[in-house]
């Protein structure tokens, strides 16, 4: 085994990397559109090009790295084809937030484990809402409908929720940082 | 003060942007305020992984509350009844065209409370498994595990734990790169992507660079690998390390760190005592074997499957087998059933020629939107049995539904095999037509994501004579169900992998495709039974 080359890519091969990469690659897009519905059509696109490109995936490389590229060149692809929002980040800013962003999510574990704890910590109506609200991706509208209170009520609980979450979230960060 | 405020209408802004309710000119002081401050974008990288967060934790939340459900249907199942949730009939909505859009798996999927989307804790199930595991078991022969411990199949990831193999030899591809290759017995336990810990065994490591830092603990000193090949044997009566290729350190505390070169070895016994040896690569060429020993087997497996398959072609009631061995580049795909007249060649829509279970076996891939084969069935079947053997690679958690073989439209007697969203596989047969009404026997969820891109043998059995429907999985019965109502199944026009409304239908339909590899696929004229099904997978 010593003096043979990796194995040729494979189909499995390229799962088991896209699959380890995906939260990565997920995160990485969240940040240049801004959503995740976006990020995850936008991934599914890439996948697609970096499946047919894979054959040209040097395994001593970084996958991340490597499929990121793509990932980057769907997202500008995407911004300027989409018809859902006329609303994105130019090009320039795009570059630099996919640039920086690739070290950045050396940090991302930490802050998804730091935020469950957090979740945790919160009392069982605001889980809910928190639930509700990213489960079903459900309009604000028709959850307020439900539950009977006004959508701008309910939206601005959320947003109170999300800041506090990002509070504890920063805290926990710091301490783990501190020890 | 000013900073507190600063950071509210940040957050607003972000909270803005991502739930689509921003407006053009906070838009534009959005982005102004990323291209200036370097805080504002790690706040943002921050905030849009709590975002994340708080997806996960919610797609695991309710996917823990359906766990409950799930655990009841496999009770039911082995009781030999309907699941519990053996959905009533599921009306087709009246959407485009009067097309039915995952309206199934609508009703699969259990709410507790009022509505629920029916397609995320898919993917949170998939995103977890991937995050937790550190390797993949990628090839290996004779492979025997100790049971109690857990059997692992080849190509599945690897979560960390303990793995005991008692004899054979197994390769274990960890995710930063490094190769390690056990001889049974071995206890081994994989910590993470980097870093394992071997009680016994023998075992053979290569370690490109990108995995320098690959660390074996053992009870008797830690290895740290420097980009090598080495071979580390701790059933000898004195364990041995020997380096092949490059450089190791040795760390045994408290004697000071060693470092083995090319072409030496050392004993682990006595620590510090320099017992330094020649590398011997004659005692670790199990390593050396394997590609010669697992395409050995293979062969071995794929002639045995062509012995057998003579033989099962002479089967009376086999309608139609495509065993994919048609020349490479074929676009149709042969029917070799030699009772199987009725039913000609299907033809091949693209789709690509790849390699199947073996060497050898050809099979067809299916990846794009549009690949699929066209068959035509004709006739009534009251009662069939369709087989397959599929890799599946992925499932989209999008897409309801993944097509194994539906017939065309929606026509009363139209045989609709698929994989759900979630991994369960559905057999429906339609028995009303205006509008449409499907009768879905669903199975317990099959495909997790440690059975992505391995092969998997499925049959669904029709017995319209024992009133009941059974799914079966590389040869063990999973589930059955009893029949909803007496319908005559007659798949007439139908797609292997794929699905359209009708030909001449030009407006958008729903994404049914199936995205693996099949190499095999038989549809017989009789319900098989569970002895024959066991027969048919090995």
């Amino acid at each position: 085994m010593p003096d043979t080359d990796p194995p040729s890519p494979s189909s499995e091969q390229f799962i088991t990397l896209l699959n380890a990469a995906h939260g990565r690659l997920l995160g990485f897009l969240r940040v240049m559109l801004g959503n995740n519905a976006d990020a995850e059509d936008v991934l599914q696109r890439a996948s697609m090009t970096i499946w047919r490109k894979f054959g040209e995936y040097d395994a001593a490389k970084d996958f991340f790295a490597w499929a990121s590229s793509f990932a980057f060149y769907e997202a500008k692809n995407f911004q300027r084809v989409s018809a859902r929002s006329r609303l994105h980040f130019d090009d320039e800013l795009l570059e630099r937030l996919a640039e920086e962003r690739v070290t950045d999510l050396d940090h991302r574990e930490a802050r998804l484990a730091a935020m469950d704890h957090c979740i945790e910590e919160l009392d069982n109506p605001s889980r809910e809402l928190v639930r509700e609200f990213y489960l079903n991706n459900t309009e604000l509208t028709v959850l307020a409908d439900r539950l009977g209170r006004a959508p701008q009520t309910l939206y601005n609980k959320l947003n109170v929720l999300r800041r506090l979450l990002a509070e504890c979230m920063k805290q926990r960060l710091a301490q783990e940082a501190g020890t | 003060m000013n900073a507190d405020l600063d950071s509210s209408e940040m957050h607003r802004l972000f909270a803005a942007k991502a739930d689509g309710t921003i407006a053009p000119e906070e838009h534009e002081r959005l982005s102004t305020l990323l291209r200036n401050s370097a805080n504002a974008r790690q706040e943002w990288f921050a905030f849009q992984d709590a975002e994340s967060a708080m997806l996960a934790w919610a797609q695991r939340e309710a996917l823990r509350r359906e766990e409950g459900v799930g655990i009841e249907t496999a009770a039911h199942t082995h009781a030999g009844s309907e699941p519990a949730h053996g959905a009533p009939l599921k009306y087709a909505g009246a959407l485009a065209a009067g097309i039915v859009i995952g309206v199934l798996a609508w009703a699969f999927w259990p709410r507790p409370q009022g509505a629920l989307t029916p397609n995320t804790p898919g993917l949170a199930a998939r995103d977890e498994a991937t995050t937790s595991s550190v390797a993949v078991l990628s090839r290996g022969v004779n492979m025997a595990w100790d049971e109690t411990v857990g059997v692992p199949a080849v190509n599945s990831p690897l979560p960390p734990g303990v793995l005991r193999l008692q004899s054979g030899v197994a390769e274990i591809e960890f995710f930063q790169g490094a190769r390690l290759c056990v001889e049974g017995p071995a206890e081994i336990r994989l910590i993470s992507a980097g870093e394992a810990f071997c009680r016994y065994g023998r075992f053979s490591a290569h370690v490109p660079p990108q995995a320098r830092g690959f660390r074996i603990n053992t009870p008797k000193g830690d290895i740290v690998d420097l980009g090598t090949d080495f071979g580390l044997d701790l059933n000898a009566t004195s364990p041995e390390v020997h380096v092949f290729k490059g450089e190791v350190e040795l760390h045994q505390p408290p004697t000071p760190t060693r470092r083995l070169t090319t072409g030496t070895a050392a004993g682990l016994d006595q620590p510090g005592a320099n017992r330094m040896l020649a590398a011997n690569a004659a005692a670790f060429t199990f390593s050396h074997d394997l590609d010669a020993q697992v395409s050995a087997s293979r062969r071995e497996a794929f002639e045995q499957w062509e012995e057998s398959n003579a033989r099962r072609n002479s089967d009376r009631d086999l309608q139609l087998h495509l065993d994919f061995q048609d020349q490479q580049g074929s676009r149709s795909v042969r029917n070799a059933a030699e009772h199987g007249d009725a039913i000609a060649a299907g033809t091949i829509v693209g789709c690509n020629w790849t390699e199947g279970r073996w060497p050898g076996k050809g099979a067809l891939q299916f990846h794009s939107v549009s690949d699929r084969v066209r068959l035509n069935l004709p006739g009534e079947y009251p009662q069939f049995t369709l087989a397959a053997w599929v890799q599946l690679h992925s499932l989209n958690a999008r897409q309801s539904q993944s097509s194994l073989c539906m017939s065309q439209g929606l026509e009363v007697g139209g045989v609709h095999w698929q994989v759900l969203h979630d991994g369960s596989l559905c057999l429906g047969i339609v028995a009303e037509a205006h509008p449409p009404v499907t009768d879905d026997y669903i199975s317990p969820v099959v495909f997790t994501p440690d059975r992505f891109g391995q092969w998997v043998h499925l049959a669904a059995v029709f017995d319209g004579v024992a009133k009941e429907v059974r799914f079966y999985v590389n040869g063990e019965r999973l589930s059955r169900h009893s029949l909803k109502r007496a319908v005559m199944p007659k798949p007439v026009m139908a797609e292997l992998g794929n699905w359209i409304p009708s030909p001449d239908y030009t407006g958008p339909h729903p994404v049914r495709n199936f995205v693996g590899c099949m190499d095999e696929f038989s549809l017989f004229a009789r319900a098989l039974g569970d002895d024959e099904l066991r027969q048919l997978t090995q």
